[in-house]
């Protein structure tokens, strides 16, 4: 009877103790754990994905990471309303960034759940921002707070560090290229046209890259062609000193010397008001992951891009 | 003929001749802690005893699974990969192999499911009093000695009677170890596989057929046990040779039939123990000793399994040492398959660990020996016999460049432990305030100056232990010099370049 006793109390022992491994971390999850949040205010979870360039609102775990293609979030608010936004990583540290809500620049440490509060008093849509530089896809990071009402100018790229190199390229075709795959069109627009609008920044939208012909003095055709047919047969510009084949060369060779150290450095962007937020979009340095002969097809196709058509006096 | 080492003494007559203690079991001072512990006695003869150490385990085990499937994807951050491949590794190779052998077999949750099923009980033994049968007791669950066990309780094929699987199945495990160490779900996969495995062959085989033949773990815990300073062993074989219950192998009602099946009596190495401590209980005769011993007592490989057992662990201490600690970056991304998306990479890393295991490392041993059996000219020992004889060096040199491997492991990422503790599931909790620890490598400058000791107290052993193995086979001490000194040339080069690879 002892001994049959001890074997109902070990089964018992094991089923609590089973049941109880397998649901208090749960509860712990639901009741406890989350102290901040409360009935009067919205909570909203935004987990990064850097492998896909993402913040979303899915609930990632490690059972479903390497197999679920997480929805990017578009958060959706009222104007007034309190919110309570948890930031999580579940990969590698990101940084959130919504300048135009008031919220600062916010490390996400995979693991760590950074917890903030803030009310949207006015209606818009808020872009936010991954700062740091987490992965291949971290220009693709970004995402919008939705306030009513509200429009949309950010669209998602799409899968830009999968796109394919063309066979056997020109110089201009693999600048192009380039020019894709890095994803310059994020901030400098599709075919280098701009408007991208950059919060507290000193000029509004980030700069259009489609007049750097002309911004070089190369006003005619051929003497485009002349500069591109020189990098792509890989002379160093500084070479043709001596026997310059177009016309203000020494304004186009400083123009090329500055714009292929701008790629290579990087630069900040400076601010309209000097107390206001940092603005999130900055030229990063592309020197570690672009050659120089990289640089000079991006360079090529720069100067191949014409700006779009405007008709004097349509705009007023 | 080829006999089943697992059941040592166990034939299947049932046969359990006199006792014969191997010169292992014989030699070096031993002390009973059972004798010397009265309180550690009482513990472990109680019934409910395993269940006792085997719950919490199941319950972390549990608790580690839900981690990986639920908690963060993120590898330092979730309390599986944490625990298991750096705190429990650490511990295993480090402190239970070497002091307490294969006490981890004694607190293993993997087979509980399966033996709760095989026996119909946690804690309560079932058996019959062979005098006192009367034929209804048959119909329910199948009679071995004593014990009626539920399932098909078949005899394991005697073909697969060796750790050839295991040698295997770790092999192919730790091929994949960069993924074990950076994907939680990964590890979920292979424990709860190995967990439902388990219970399956409980289910078909009779015994522990999955801890003696399948398990990878218990495949080099069998090996680096044999230098553990712990020991089950009869305290005097003549008791054990008049005893006519026989209740350590064949069970009674004090106890299951040994789960390994071993017969005490001749178990000379502590290979194939799991230290459960069924025999402490079913022992009619108290003739149960937990000794202590010193450090590398058991010192005889018994077959080529065992002795590719040591060059695979050899092999994979050496590509972890490059890969993990070395400066070869590709070599990283060429292991890390899934985050470098190498796919060739990957399989020339595959391929060339593999040969390296199973045919390198010991076609360059094997050439050793070769070399050593013509320098010393003729002589009655068989060309396996000395090969199995100088593979046994690599037992302890193996254990002790696997301890100097896996200290920085700790060291370097010990402080993730703290952190796990209180976020267990990644999830942004502080149980204990620990959370959020900065990751703080412990005396990282120091890693060096620990691991040289290590494999230098390794080659010390290693090279005495040859020395034995040698004057042993060949008698004469000229002869023995000359058969040795090329494995020792192998076994002292080998730890100048894991002196190379630490030290850089």
């Amino acid at each position: 009877m002892k001994a049959l006793g001890m074997e109902r109390a070990a089964v018992g022992i094991t089923i609590v103790g089973i049941l109880a491994v397998l649901i208090l971390p749960f509860l712990y999850e639901s009741w406890v754990s989350r102290p901040a949040a409360r009935a009067d205010m919205r909570v909203i979870t935004l987990t990064a994905i850097a492998e896909t360039g993402i913040w979303t609102t899915e609930e990632v775990r490690g059972g479903n990471y390497f197999a679920k293609t997480f929805a990017p979030a578009r958060p959706e608010l009222e104007v007034g309303e309190s919110v309570l936004l948890r930031l999580k990583s579940a990969d590698v540290i990101h940084d959130f960034y919504c300048p135009d809500l008031g919220i600062e620049p916010v490390e996400v440490y995979p693991g760590v759940v950074e917890e903030l509060v803030f009310t949207p008093d006015a209606p818009g849509a808020f872009d936010f921002y991954c700062t740091t530089v987490c992965g291949q896809a971290h220009f693709r990071m970004r995402g919008q707070f939705i306030v009513r009402p509200a429009t949309s100018t950010f669209e998602d790229p799409g899968e830009y560090w999968l796109a394919e190199p063309p066979e056997d390229p020109s110089l201009v075709e693999r600048g192009e290229w380039l020019f894709k795959r890095h994803a310059c069109f994020s901030c400098h627009g599709e075919g280098g046209h701009g408007g991208v609008r950059n919060a507290n920044y000193v000029k509004g939208t980030v700069p259009a890259l489609d007049s750097m012909a002309s911004e070089a003095s190369l006003y005619y055709p051929e003497d485009i062609e002349a500069i591109v047919s020189a990098l792509e047969k890989e002379i160093p510009l500084e070479d043709l000193w001596d026997d310059p084949p177009v016309p203000l060369f020494n304004v186009v060779l400083a123009k090329y010397q500055a714009v292929r150290e701008l790629i290579r450095s990087g630069v900040p962007a400076g601010k309209l008001d000097q107390e206001g937020p940092i603005p999130p979009l900055v030229m990063p340095a592309w020197g570690q992951v672009l050659s120089d002969s990289d640089i000079d097809a991006l360079i090529a196709y720069l100067l191949t891009l014409e700006p779009q058509e405007h008709v004097a006096g349509t705009s007023g | 003929m080829k006999t089943d080492r697992n059941l040592q003494g166990a034939s299947s007559s049932g046969s359990t001749a006199g006792p014969t203690p191997s010169e292992d079991s014989a030699g070096g001072r031993r002390i009973d802690l059972l004798r010397l512990l009265p309180p550690l006695k009482w513990f472990v003869s109680r019934r409910w005893f395993q269940f006792a150490v085997v719950f919490p385990t199941l319950l972390l085990f549990l608790l580690f699974l839900l981690a990986g499937i639920f908690g963060s994807p993120v590898g330092n951050r979730n309390i599986i990969v944490v625990f298991v491949w750096i705190l429990w590794w650490f511990l295993l190779i480090s402190v239970m192999v070497p002091f307490a052998s294969r006490v981890w077999c004694t607190v293993c949750p993997f087979p509980f499911f399966g033996e709760w099923l095989q026996r119909r009980s946690l804690v309560a033994v079932r058996a019959i009093d062979p005098k006192q049968r009367t034929g209804e007791e048959s119909e329910s669950g199948v009679l071995i000695g004593r014990n009626r066990y539920f399932g098909l309780n078949r005899r394991w094929p005697k073909a697969l009677s060796s750790i050839w699987l295991q040698n295997i199945g770790f092999l192919a495990l730790c091929t994949f170890s960069a993924l074990l160490l950076t994907r939680p779900i990964v590890s979920v996969m292979i424990l709860g596989f190995l967990i439902l495995l388990a219970t399956v062959l409980h289910l078909i085989y009779r015994h522990r057929a999955f801890c003696s033949y399948v398990c990878p773990v218990s495949g080099f815990l069998s090996l680096y046990a044999m230098t553990s300073m712990m020991e089950i062993r009869s305290a005097d074989t003549d008791v054990c040779a008049q005893c006519g219950d026989k209740g350590c192998l064949a069970g009674n009602d004090a106890g299951w039939g040994c789960a390994w099946g071993i017969y005490p009596s001749k178990l000379d190495r502590n290979n194939y123990c799991g230290l459960c401590m069924e025999c402490v209980k079913s022992c009619p005769h108290d003739n149960m000793a937990l000794n202590l011993r010193p450090f590398g007592s058991d010192t005889q490989l018994k077959g080529y399994d065992e002795a590719w057992k040591a060059f695979i662990m050899l092999a994979l201490a050496l590509a972890y040492s490059v890969i993990f600690l070395g400066p070869w970056g590709f070599l990283k991304d060429w292991a890390n398959v899934t985050e470098s998306k190498e796919v060739g990479g990957f399989l020339l890393y595959t391929v060339i660990l593999w040969a390296g295991a199973l045919v390198v490392i010991p076609g360059i041993f094997a050439l050793a020996v070769w070399i050593g059996r013509r320098l010393a000219g003729p002589h009655e020992a068989s060309a396996k016999q000395v090969f199995l004889g100088f593979a046994y060096p690599l037992v302890p040199l193996g254990l002790l460049v696997w301890v100097a491997f896996s200290l920085p492991l700790l060291l370097v990422n010990g402080s993730y432990i703290l952190m796990v503790l209180s976020d267990p599931f990644g999830w942004g909790w502080n149980l204990f305030g620990t959370a959020n620890v900065a990751w703080t490598p412990v005396v990282p400058q120091w890693v060096p100056y620990l691991q040289v000791p290590l494999l230098l107290v390794g080659l010390a052993y290693a090279l005495k232990a040859g020395w034995d193995q040698a004057t042993r086979l060949f008698g004469r001490q000229s002869q023995a010099l000359k058969a040795f000194a090329p494995v020792a040339v192998v076994l002292t080069v080998t730890v100048l370049y894991f002196f190379k690879l630490y030290t850089g």
